[in-house]
Parts: structure tokens; C-alpha cells; sequence
């Protein structure tokens, strides 16, 4: 058998080292940066990602607790009821054919709120009854213009709606 | 350059220095070994820094229990072996053969004493010992490095190889007899010059 070939190889080659040169060591040298550049790129996003999974869970549980469509709700809610506080408080007067709007004035409702009624009233008052009328008349128009401000002020179809059903319906009633 | 206990700390945590020190301390024994796999220097020199690549991504893994160049050496093997895989594939079929006892026999009775004692009366230089062991196919040589210089048995070569215990065998003897062959050309062209 061939066994010294062993030995010979052996004895040469088991601990062989070959030194690397400049330019081995500066190709390594871009490996490696290329290498730890990955690396990096690796952690970084690893880090990330559990930042990102950790402020979604925070959100998740923020949001079981607090679910978004109750906040909606109860903020709506206090809007409405807010809305509701300035409402003007329209009641009938028994003695006359007038509305009462929040205990202080008196108007006769007029269910057609735009410029163009108002002007139409105003011209028709104007020509066909004394001055007594046209102050009246005035007074009509103004409380006319107040509950129409108003109404614009909170711009809530809902609102206009229930004021202008409950103005129509009361002076109905009332006539 | 770090000591041991500096460049483990360092290369856990992924130090730059570290990792530098590691390579310019151990690139010689592990290019030694690379360079007696791959065929040529140039996939030596890719073995090397693919080895280092391997050692720096499993450095957590590395338990302080054997020593650092052992660990980093086996790596560097186990790339090799990977290597040898990726490129020898189709060859390694083509060289699945059956090895015959009475091979052994042929050897000895047919050995030459005279080509024996030339070549151990040689003083060969490392490069013509690697140049020698160029020559031989590649299931050979992968047989013998894995045989003689990393001390695998029979067995573990046949699992790593995939190939049979015979097979094994029958290419460690060939292995054997090519390089002798080759070696005892190299002592006679050298004595040849001499003699000029």
C-alpha cells in the first residue's frame, strides 16, 4: 500500500497556511462591508418591524377599549344636544295668532324663510295698511329675519326641519 | 490585533474589528485548507471569503466548547464539501465504482520499492504536493483530503459524499497510487535537471 503518500501529505499540507496579499485582503474587505451593509439592512428592518407591530397592538388595544364608532356617537351627541341648547324655544300665544320665540318675541311664522318673501311681504304691508300695520309689519319681518339667521346659524337640515314643522304645525293648529 | 476571548465577544455582536481581526488571523489555515479543494486559486480565493461569510452569520451559534479554529475550520470544510456538490455532481456518478479487495493486494505485490524510497528521499515543496494533487479527478481528491488530512472514516465519507463504502475506498487507493505516480515523475524530471 501507498500509505507514506499519506504521511507526506500529511506532514506538508495538514497546517498549511497561506497568507492572504494586499489584494485579497482588500477584496475581503468589500465583501465584508457588502456583508455588514445587509446585515445591517437585516437588524434595521427587524427593528422596525417590531416598533410597527408594537404601536399596531397599542392602537388594536386602544381601540377595544375605545371603540371609534361609540366616540362618534357620544361627540355627536353632545354636537346635537348643544345644537338642541340654542334652539330657539318657539311657543304659541294663546291671546293672539303669534308665535313666542324664546319668552321674549312675538312673530307671525312665515314657513317660506327667503328674501324674496320677505321683500313680497314687506311690499304688500306697505301698500295695503296704515302705518300702525307697516310697523307691524316691520316688527313681523324682523322676527321673520331673526328665526331665519338663526336657522342658517346652526345649518342643520334636521333642525330647520323640526323648527319649521313645528312653527307650520302650531300656527295651524293655533288658526 | 484582539485576542481569542476579544474577537468571539466582538464577532457576536457583530463588531467590524472583530470580524477583521478574525480574518486576517485565520485567513492562512483557512485558505490551506480551501485551496486544497477548489480547483483553482481564484475559487479558492471565493471558498475563503464564502467560509468567512458562513463563520460571521453562525457566530451565535459558536458554544466556546471546542476551540475557534477547529470550529471555523469544520465550516470551512462543510463549504468545501457543499462546493464539491454544487460543481462535481454529474461527475460524481460517473465515478461510483466497487472496490476490489484483491486492489490492495496489486498494490503492495506490485509495489516498487525504488519509486517509494525516491519520493521519500525528497524534499517536495508544498506547491508541488498541491500541483500533484491538481491533477487527480476530483472524486479522488475530495477521497483523499477527506480521508488523510480531515481523518473522516470510510463510513462518514460515504454519507458526505453519498456514495458507497467501496467507493469510498477503491478512490483512496487510486488516489494514492496516481499521486505516487505523479510524485515519482516530478523526483525523476528533477533528478533529470540535476544531473544537466
Amino acid at each position: 500500500m501507498n500509505k507514506y503518500i499519506d504521511k507526506i501529505y500529511e506532514e506538508s499540507l495538514k497546517n498549511m497556511k497561506v497568507e492572504a496579499n494586499d489584494k485579497q485582503i482588500a477584496n475581503f474587505n468589500t465583501k465584508l462591508k457588502r456583508y455588514r451593509f445587509l446585515h445591517f439592512n437585516v437588524a434595521t428592518f427587524n427593528i422596525y418591524y417590531i416598533a410597527l407591530s408594537i404601536i399596531t397592538l397599542s392602537i388594536l388595544s386602544y381601540l377595544l377599549v375605545n371603540p371609534i364608532a361609540d366616540d362618534s356617537i357620544s361627540i355627536a351627541n353632545i354636537h346635537v344636544e348643544k345644537t338642541m341648547e340654542n334652539i330657539p324655544q318657539i311657543k304659541v300665544n294663546n291671546n293672539s295668532d303669534k308665535l313666542i320665540i324664546n319668552n321674549d318675541i312675538e312673530t307671525t311664522p312665515n314657513l317660506d324663510i327667503d328674501e324674496n318673501n320677505i321683500s313680497n311681504t314687506l311690499n304688500e304691508d306697505n301698500t295695503e295698511h296704515t302705518n300702525n300695520t307697516i310697523t307691524n309689519s316691520n316688527n313681523k319681518i324682523k322676527n321673520i329675519i331673526y328665526v331665519r339667521d338663526t336657522i342658517i346659524k346652526y345649518e342643520h337640515v334636521i333642525v330647520k326641519d323640526t323648527i319649521k314643522t313645528k312653527i307650520h304645525k302650531e300656527y295651524k293648529e293655533d288658526n | 490585533m484582539l485576542d481569542n476571548s476579544e474577537i468571539i465577544k466582538g464577532c457576536r455582536m457583530h463588531k467590524k474589528n472583530a470580524q477583521q481581526s478574525l480574518y486576517l488571523k485565520y485567513n492562512g489555515v483557512l485558505m490551506g485548507i480551501c485551496i486544497r479543494y477548489a480547483p483553482t486559486i481564484e475559487e479558492a480565493e471565493d471558498l475563503l471569503q464564502e467560509s468567512f461569510i458562513k463563520i460571521f452569520s453562525k457566530f451565535r451559534k459558536y458554544d466556546k466548547k471546542g476551540s475557534l479554529e477547529g470550529w471555523i475550520k469544520r465550516i470551512t470544510v462543510n463549504l468545501a464539501i457543499n462546493y464539491y456538490h454544487k460543481h462535481t455532481k454529474l461527475k460524481h456518478k460517473v465515478l461510483e465504482e466497487n472496490f476490489d479487495e484483491n486492489m490492495l493486494t496489486e498494490d503492495v505485490s506490485n509495489e516498487d520499492e525504488t519509486p517509494k524510497s525516491i519520493i521519500l528521499n525528497t524534499d517536495f515543496r508544498k506547491e508541488d504536493l498541491l500541483e500533484a494533487m491538481e491533477k487527480l479527478p476530483n472524486g479522488y481528491k475530495m477521497v483523499f483530503n477527506l480521508y488523510v488530512l480531515e481523518k473522516f472514516s470510510h463510513q462518514k465519507i460515504a454519507d458526505t459524499l453519498h456514495i458507497s463504502i467501496n467507493t469510498s475506498k477503491s478512490q483512496l487507493s487510486r488516489a494514492r497510487k496516481q499521486l505516487q505516480d505523479i510524485l515519482y515523475e516530478k523526483c525523476l524530471s528533477m533528478k533529470g535537471l540535476n544531473y544537466e
